[in-house]
């Protein structure tokens, strides 16, 4: 549980898990393994079409939520259950104590529950002195060792069995072996006494259905059946989120979800309690069943036009699972209950500001939670809104209203650039790099040796290389992006050089400036807004056939992003819409709107090539063929590589606050690179180039990085 | 959302079935009649070890209170509540011949568990290998749990290609009260270092016995 007050705090806290051995290689091991299983399971279905079929269902019923609370508990009450709400998490625990005390209640167990997590139950009825136990052996474990879940489905993913074993020999004052097999027998053995003993019996619910007051609890190990069968009360802790109109829906949505969570085609229980049924217990004919639905700020965020997607979320896990960064500092670090990028927003809505604050800077916004959420959420753009709103509620720092200033007003931005041209002369040397850090760096950010900015920027070397008017010919304009305009104006003027070949009209309309990603992301709205405003009116959609980009970030803000941070403005549709119809990546244009063949182009040496996919050009704009076909067209001999498309750390800002996990993200994919023998490594962004270029370079190592401009001639 | 390989033919069904209970490491057996399935059950528990919560933890250091559970078990038993006539008497007369003890009510007073727990679903999903096994009687629940081994009779003309087949069915159940479930492989876990472990506190095992008639 990640409880860090300053930034600072929050920081020293992620070295302690980068420094964790096990944990990193559980994390590893886990994060290549989670793909395999998971792509094996969804083999024989569309997965978009069940997202979107699911979205569809969490969404209507998210309309609906006080509708169907009102049906479920008109439902369940004729079925002879206890039907509660809790407006907040203390609420929903003050209920569950009052039952267990009005119940006698002496002992109780207890199957998962991340709504109970939520609430702090356990302390609650502990007060009370309950012996309460966790029944699942992850928790049981880090209940034993008091500790909160480091994954919402593998709470106990951060320990290894060794540790697991020392626990159970003090819990069983025996000596344990560390045999995997053997611990869960000890487990199954210790608590199959408690379920007996216990008078009550707490769990969790993944449906709530409102026509019949159904709860659908699913699980593998099957102590939810237990839990809600031998003791004579239970209690389900729900949130409002959970309910669902029918069982048809719950059946929809039992597809996705063990799927996406732990690659399995179900789980090995999905039990469906309806009601109170008879009971065994003399004395008790039948069961006492009392159903707690906790709102906690649901129904506001049901409210919510942007962020009540949240509710779509059906703890799957995939989020974390696929997460670079939690991979490197595991949940305790990435959440406070709740792990992973839905773990980032939950927090901010469940449990504080203060909570949320430090967590919500650490999202390199890659996009791979997005692209396999259960729920279709779109995370990354979520979270960077909490970003936004905690800054506004607490002050945007210096740094950041510094740097939108700074970029709301491109002719102080570039006056600032060429003048920092003018004083890194004495300190540039070494092929391009900087011999020093500037000051604004720490030596945390030695890890790559960074690019000195270019003698020239393109802006100013256009005009000379502007090829002329080819009549009849595609008209493109050229959105250049600071970091190739300032510091590679060469792979721009590469890319001139094959457009002209190709018979490409090509123009670069000066006013032009930066995309603005740097400043969304550091949650500056107001400058992100400016600088797409800038954009929107620097090029006159009509007058070209494509805005061409070669970087992988400008393309995919251009588009996705100029559409959230410009919507709401009429004047500006049909413009907006053209401008980001037009906007096209390098790789795609030349590829498949020029469709450039193998004969057109200048062969390379036919040496091992890897590819690195660039986060916003694979998964946000869907380019995945185009780059790999051309690398192949250019001669070279394309090698994949292991995680292809897992973000290479840079992440504009992130990398400047969280250099250590930039440098490890780096580290795995140079190393990935190199361990499939390729010579050269290609990718589609210069955000990525400087990333891998300058960390290949401040290490040593032999592999070169090039943008894929540079690997293209036109013959 | 429909899959290509909606909807099967009869073999199809059949098939699949088989292929996904057997990859959650079901074993899948075939009879000729409920009677025949319920003896099987009784084999089952006649060539396992007696106690076999050895299996499941005895031979491992218990804490003592622990061990006493297990103890309270003398000689081996199948669990089998509510059984239909013919099946039952067939059932018992196996159990009699292997002076095997026969528990068909009270299960929750022998929480220690069972060799063999048998019942019988009423419908099979082939989509996901998964039994539909309605268990609001108390004792026929606590058998799913409580077993050792599970053994499943299911008569394969209950086969449907997935779970909204059974929607009929499941609505009408849930009219309630009601406790039913989708049981797919024995229980398990991956919670220690994500290394498969089945029987956590559920069957260590499943047998799913397809019966013909
Ligand atoms: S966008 Fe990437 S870094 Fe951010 S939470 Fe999602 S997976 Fe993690
Ligand atoms: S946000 Fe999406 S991926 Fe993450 S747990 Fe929820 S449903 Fe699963």
């Amino acid at each position: 549980m990640q409880t860090a007050d300053s930034l600072k705090q929050y920081k020293d806290e992620l070295r302690e898990s980068l420094d964790n051995e096990f944990l990193r290689a559980a994390l590893d091991a886990f994060a290549k393994a989670y793909p395999a299983g998971r792509q094996r399971a969804f083999a024989d279905y569309d997965f978009r079409a069940l997202v979107a079929e699911g979205a569809v269902i969490k969404d209507a019923a998210a309309k609906k939520m006080d509708e169907l609370y009102e049906q479920f508990k008109t439902e369940a009450e004729k079925r002879g259950v206890v039907v509660h709400m809790a407006k907040t998490a203390d609420e929903a625990n003050e209920i569950i104590a009052r039952i267990a005390k009005e119940g006698g209640v002496k002992r109780v167990i207890k199957s998962k529950s991340m709504t109970a997590e939520e609430t702090h139950l356990n302390v609650r009825l502990e007060k009370d002195n309950l012996e309460v136990v966790e029944t699942d052996l992850g928790e049981w474990i880090i209940q034993l060792r008091h500790e909160g879940p480091s994954h919402m489905v593998m709470p106990a993913i951060h320990l290894s069995r060794h540790q697991v074993k020392d626990l159970f020999s003090d819990v069983t004052k025996q000596p344990q072996e560390a045999d995997i097999g053997k611990l869960v027998k000890v487990a199954r053995s210790q608590l199959r006494r408690k379920f007996v003993e216990a008078d009550m019996g707490i769990t969790g619910a993944n449906f709530a259905v409102a026509e019949s007051g159904t709860l659908g609890i699913v699980t593998n190990e099957g102590n939810a059946r237990m839990v809600s069968t031998l003791p004579r009360i239970h209690v389900a802790l729900v949130g409002l989120d959970k309910l669902i109109s029918s069982s048809d829906d719950a059946i929809k949505l039992l597809r996705v979800l063990p799927k996406n969570a732990t690659g399995q085609a179900i789980t090995s229980y999905v039990t469906w309690i309806s009601g109170a049924t008879p009971m065994t217990i003399p004395g008790y004919p039948t069961k006492e069943i009392h159903i707690v639905f906790l709102d906690n700020g649901r129904r506001a965020l049901a409210e919510d036009p942007l962020f009540s997607t949240i509710l779509r979320c059906v703890r799957c896990g995939a989020c974390a699972n696929v997460c670079p960064v939690y991979r490197l500092v595991g949940g305790h670090k990435l959440g406070h209950v709740y792990i992973g990028a839905i773990g980032l927003l939950l927090t901010y809505f469940f449990h504080g500001k203060d909570k949320a604050k430090n967590l919500v800077q650490n999202c390199i916004a890659c996009g791979a939670c997005k692209d396999i959420c259960a729920g279709g959420i779109d995370l990354p753009r979520l979270i960077k809104d909490i970003h936004a709103r905690i800054q506004e509620e607490e002050g945007r720092p210096l740094q950041s209203r510094l740097l939108g200033q700074v970029l709301s007003n491109r002719k102080l931005f570039h006056t600032l650039l060429r003048s920092a041209k003018a004083a890194q002369k004495p300190i540039s040397a070494d092929a391009g790099y900087l011999r020093h850090l500037p000051l604004i760096f720490s030596s945390k950010h030695n890890f790559r040796a960074l690019p000195t900015i270019a003698e020239k920027p393109f802006r100013d070397r256009f005009p000379a290389i502007k090829p002329s008017t080819k009549p009849g010919g595609l008209k493109v304009a050229i959105f250049a992006g600071c970091a190739q305009d300032f510091i590679y104006p060469e792979q721009l003027e590469a890319a001139v050089a094959f457009l002209d070949k190709s018979g490409v009209n090509v123009e670069f309309p000066v006013d032009q400036s930066c995309c603005g990603l740097p400043v969304a992301m550091m949650g500056e709205k107001d400058a992100a807004k400016k600088v797409a405003l800038q954009n929107v009116k620097a090029f006159n959609p009509d007058d070209y056939d494509y805005i061409l980009t070669l970087c992988a970030s400008c393309a995919s803000h251009l588009t996705h992003g100029y559409k959230n941070i410009l919507a709401g403005d009429p004047a500006l549709i049909t413009r907006l819409d053209a401008f980001t119809r037009k906007v096209v990546d390098f790789s795609t244009f030349i590829n498949d709107v020029l469709e450039t063949r193998t004969e057109d182009v200048v062969q390379q040496a036919p040496v091992k090539a890897a590819y690195h996919a660039p986060c916003h050009l694979c998964r946000e704009l869907g380019v995945r063929q185009a780059p790999r076909d051309l690398l192949a067209k250019a001669g070279l001999d394309y090698v994949p590589t292991t995680e292809e498309e897992v973000c290479c750390g840079f992440g504009g800002s992130f990398s400047m606050k969280f250099p250590e996990l930039s440098k490890e993200l780096l580290n795995n994919k140079l190393n990935a690179a190199e361990e499939a023998g390729a010579e050269i490594l290609v990718t589609d962004c210069p955000g990525c180039v400087l990333q891998l270029r300058g960390g290949a370079h401040k290490q040593g190592r032999k592999i070169q990085v090039k943008h894929i401009s540079e690997i293209l001639g036109k013959k | 959302m429909m899959s290509p390989m909606f909807p099967m033919s009869p073999e199809e069904r059949i098939e699949t079935f088989v292929a996904k209970a057997q990859a959650v490491s079901a074993t899948v057996t075939k009879a000729s009649s409920m009677e025949e399935a319920a003896v099987y059950a009784v084999g089952l528990a006649d060539s396992m070890d007696s106690c076999l919560l050895l299996l499941g933890g005895d031979e491992a250091n218990l804490s003592e209170e622990a061990s006493l559970l297990c103890r309270s078990r003398d000689s081996k038993s199948v669990a089998a509540p509510s059984l239909p006539k013919a099946v039952r008497e067939s059932l018992a007369t196996a159990c009699t011949e292997k002076n095997i003890r026969f528990v068909q009510d009270h299960l929750r007073d022998q929480v220690a568990g069972f060799e063999v727990g048998f019942s019988i679903a009423a419908a099979g999903i082939a989509e996901t290998g998964s039994l539909f096994v309605p268990s609001t009687d108390e004792d026929i629940r606590l058998t799913t749990m409580l077993c050792e081994t599970h053994v499943v009779a299911l008569p394969i003309s209950e086969i449907v290609d997935r779970a909204e087949d059974l929607e009929a069915e499941l609505k009408a159940r849930m009219a309630g009260p009601d406790y039913s479930a989708f049981i797919t492989g024995a229980s398990r876990t991956a919670d220690i270092e994500r290394v498969l472990a089945l029987g956590v506190h559920g069957p260590l095992e499943l047998h799913i016995v397809l019966v013909e008639a």
